[in-house]
């Protein structure tokens, strides 16, 4: 009797062991199974030396960390008057969005169109793009990113333009370190890419008459080290049929960055102190002719269309 | 009863061996909770923020892009075990030309940047210490840089 009392209370414990370690692994997504999904630790991990420093990352996460979000891009937009519904993704598109790679894809978009209503302080918009973030968010099955205080939040601070900003850019940043925690980073980069395309599109959409010293225009010249680090990303994902048509569009928009000239302001980088701030300034910045313009923006107008259409059945 | 034992310690060394890959991971959100970031609201948290498990005598450096017409908040933090650690922020360029040594400015732990052209950046981050021996575990400690921007103030009228 003694001996079988022991080994239930063995079986008690090795099931709460074994409960406590699939805790750890269980937040995973639904889209989130085998071969589907790139494991960002499988990414030529033999190249990884070092164990300690910030070197120990995979190659993948390296180039992906220089990326700018999208709050990060359109943050130039600050005023209300410049802001124009018309370049926001359709809330009713969301229906159509039913395969996990359009879903992450277009998560991408709608984030940076929340960012675009945050920086242009939209508020009641805002709201309701969040929201359509967290619906997509909850399809692909990391929606546990979410507090429930959060959709209090933006409701409690809905004038305050620091704080939406605040949230906009965590929301963002919680779903991205989720991923890279669950290792999922088909995911992670269908949602940069999404994000990235949507930021350039508002962007050059944005611009109604081109100026070439505009601060909207050297932004988006300046956009050209995202796109070839997009890139350098997307060639994780070579064997990936679904993506390799808006890899090659992307290819293309390359192409148009890569013909930008380069201006000199001063020959050399110069850094000064002053007011306990260091004001780095001359070397070389990019521009972009009106033609060039033009044709960015008609590339990326496709781009983006392929990316709504993609996928919906 | 052997049976028993041996079952224990089988889940045990699972469960530890789990909990080891969780303490290798230990550093990755240190820079969101470690770090101070700037008083005033208008900046931003960047993705660009970075952390990682450094132990004495350990330089790593990694590449940042800053984009003109921003001001870019740079804070460091670190278990003091680490020492003083130096952080220096050069241009990715051929002569790797040297923005900000934060050893000339008594270790100071944050910077702010005010960027006119857009550049990218190397940050390189110096643990003091003899670094020709790999450390056992318990001397590898969290060191996080926050990255934070915001668009650059307007000044004047």
């Amino acid at each position: 009797m003694k001996r079988k009392l022991f080994f239930w209370e063995i079986i008690c414990v090795c099931i709460l062991l074994i409960s406590l370690i699939s805790c750890a692994t269980k937040d995973k997504s639904p889209n989130d199974k085998g071969s589907d999904s790139l494991r960002l630790n499988d990414i030529n991990k033999n190249q990884q030396t070092k164990t300690v420093g910030f070197e120990n990352e995979t190659p993948l996460l390296t180039v992906f960390y220089q990326i700018p979000s999208p709050d990060e891009v359109l943050v130039i937009f600050n005023s209300e008057k410049t802001f124009k519904q018309r370049l926001l993704l359709p809330t009713e598109n969301l229906k159509n969005l039913v395969d996990a790679p359009n879903q992450a894809l277009n998560l991408g978009s709608y984030s940076a169109d929340l960012a675009y209503c945050v920086t242009s302080k939209q508020y009641q918009t805002s709201l309701t793009y969040f929201t359509l973030v967290r619906k997509l968010a909850e399809r692909l099955g990391i929606s546990s990113v979410f507090d429930k205080n959060m959709a209090g939040r933006i409701e409690n601070n809905i004038n305050n333009i620091d704080s939406l900003q605040q949230i906009s850019n965590e929301t963002y940043f919680r779903i991205i370190d989720h991923l890279i925690e669950i290792d999922n980073g088909k995911t992670l980069i269908y949602i940069t890419v999404g994000g990235y395309v949507e930021s350039i599109f508002i962007m050059s959409n944005a611009i109604d008459v081109y100026l070439k010293n505009s601060p909207q225009i050297i932004q988006l010249a300046n956009l050209k080290k995202g796109i070839n680090n997009i890139l350098k990303c997307a060639e994780f994902f070579a064997d990936d049929k679904q993506f390799t048509s808006i890899i090659t569009n992307l290819q293309d928009l390359k192409i148009i960055y890569d013909q930008l000239s380069v201006r000199e302001k001063q020959k050399n980088t110069t850094s000064v102190i002053k007011d306990n701030k260091v004001i780095v300034d001359g070397g070389q910045e990019y521009t972009i002719t009106e033609k060039q313009f033009n044709q960015l923006k008609e590339m990326i107008r496709n781009i983006r269309k392929q990316i709504i259409e993609i996928g919906v059945k | 009863m052997k049976k028993y034992i041996l079952l224990v310690f089988t889940v045990l060394f699972v469960f530890i061996s789990g909990y080891k890959v969780t303490a290798q991971n230990r550093c990755i959100r240190y820079h969101v909770l470690k770090c101070k970031f700037h008083d005033f609201d208008a900046f931003q948290y960047s993705g660009q923020s970075r952390s990682a498990e450094f132990y004495k005598g350990t330089t790593s450096k990694f590449k940042f892009n800053a984009m003109a017409g921003d001001d870019y908040h740079i804070s460091i933090c670190y278990n003091k075990e680490l020492g003083d650690v130096q952080y220096k922020i050069m241009e990715d360029n051929d002569a790797k030309t040297l923005i900000y040594d934060n050893s000339t400015d008594n270790f100071a732990k944050d910077k702010v940047l005010t960027i006119k052209t857009d550049k990218t950046f190397i940050i390189e981050v110096t643990v003091p210490g003899d670094g020709t021996e790999i450390q056992p575990d318990s001397q590898r400690y969290c060191l996080g840089v926050l990255i934070e921007y915001m668009q650059t103030p307007k000044s004047g009228f």
